[in-house]
């Protein structure tokens, strides 16, 4: 009885609560914001602690070093670019770098005790002309990573840069931030004896398909050709970041054809629904409830003779309507 | 069922107020798509939609005479849950 009185004070217009449910009043959408903080935090944190039989709740990421490599080579291939070889030595350069930001705790191309990608490229022995990086975090997928990358003009200008003939590129899962999540860290490059590498192939089917384009690409190509005791010449960016080296050691350096991916916290499994993918439903579950409550509000109100001085139900279900949409649609995932 | 009057009535009275919100819900829903993965032009559009939220709530109350504390902190109440549901969905 006394659920049914509590039930009812909180959803149905009556006069213990002025005839508007109480869920509605302005106290209570304060105590809703105060329930999904906590719901929140207890998921993300809930998402630190494994089970015995696995993670129920984790980040799940389908990403792998070769995928990248694929679409970002696609990418550069519908501009009739030429293909970038995966270079072992960059790769492992990606990877110091990906290790480094777990181990240090930092979402940054520059660590906090001043560490650039550059150092990550040089310690791993490769000599470069012109080295950018790429990074990105918490995506599910990679058409979405490479999607995102895309749509922001300087991480695009890494992956279309006519200058780099080699990639690296390192998937790791790990813990950032006090958050599961997948990093993956991109490595572009130009070995400093590197020859300027024409693909014969891209640039024919780039003539016969894009004859416009090809006038664009060749001068580009020439750019690249090996520099002489060059004055030092660095494009500092603050996302992604690009450098020309000036170092000038001529080093000759095999291409190796690698990729690499490591889990560093031993999943086993794929949890079974990711930290975003709950907080959404909680969500969801808070705006249904609200929408449920503010159309049988209005149904109640518009069939009684109450007047009474509140905001506009229509008003506030067209608001939580478009947060829902929003909800449902939004992809998760940061670049850098 | 809710009464077609009623509705009739309500959107009739504050047709451009309604059109404005609905617009102004597309414009945002639009671009907050658009944004992504900038998340902090995204943040900027949550901030903005409850700013506007509110505002379009106490001009529209006020042109009808019925504006009052409670229904101020009523439409704050409304930006600010829907503003930190998309804030925390975005983090």
């Amino acid at each position: 009885m006394r659920l049914i009185e509590v039930f009812s004070h909180l959803f149905h217009p009556r006069k213990s609560n002025n005839h508007r449910p109480r869920i509605l009043h302005p106290e209570a959408y304060g105590f809703l914001i105060l329930i999904g903080l906590i719901a929140f935090t207890l998921i993300r944190y809930l998402s630190l602690f494994s089970l015995p039989s696995g993670f129920v709740l984790g980040f799940a990421s389908s990403i792998t070093s070769g995928q990248v490599a694929e679409q970002t080579n696609a990418q550069r291939q519908a501009l009739g670019l030429s293909q970038l070889t995966i270079n072992a030595k960059l790769s492992q350069a990606a990877l110091a770098k990906a290790q480094d930001m777990f181990n240090n705790q930092y979402w940054s191309h520059t660590s906090p005790s001043g560490v650039t990608p550059w150092n990550f490229i040089r310690d791993s022995g490769y000599t470069y002309k012109v080295a950018g990086e790429n990074l990105a975090r918490d995506f599910s997928n990679t058409p979405d990573m490479v999607s995102a990358w895309m749509a922001s003009p300087t991480h695009r200008d890494n992956i279309v840069n006519p200058k780099y003939q080699e990639i690296g590129i390192a998937v790791v899962d790990g813990q950032l931030l006090g958050y599961e999540t997948t990093l993956v860290v991109q490595m572009f490059g130009t070995k400093l004896n590197a020859a300027p590498v024409v693909d014969q192939a891209a640039a024919k089917d780039t003539l016969a398909q894009k004859p416009a384009e090809q006038v664009v690409t060749q001068p580009a190509l020439k750019e690249v050709t090996p520099v002489q005791a060059k004055p030092v010449e660095e494009v500092v960016l603050e996302q992604p970041v690009v450098e020309v080296s000036q170092i000038a050691p001529v080093e000759t350096q095999a291409q190796i054809l690698s990729s690499s991916m490591l889990s560093m916290d031993g999943l086993t499994k794929s949890p079974l629904f990711s930290p975003l993918q709950l907080v959404k439903a909680f969500f969801l579950a808070m705006i249904l409830l609200i929408a449920s409550t503010l159309v049988y509000d209005t149904f109640v109100i518009s069939n009684s003779n109450v007047v009474r001085l509140v905001g506009k139900n229509l008003a506030h279900l067209m608001l939580f309507l478009s947060i829902a949409f929003v909800v449902i649609f939004f992809k998760g995932g940061m670049i850098r | 069922m809710i009464r077609k009057d009623y509705l009739k009535l309500e959107f009739g009275q504050h047709k451009l107020s309604y059109l404005v919100l609905l617009i102004e819900l597309i414009l945002f829903i639009a671009f907050f798509m658009a944004s992504w993965p900038n998340r902090f032009l995204q943040r900027l559009l949550i901030l903005l939609i409850m700013i506007f939220y509110v505002l379009w709530g106490c001009v529209t109350h006020y042109k009808s005479e019925h504006l009052t504390k409670r229904i101020f902190w009523e439409y704050l109440g409304v930006s600010l849950l829907a503003g930190s549901i998309l804030y925390l969905v975005t983090i």
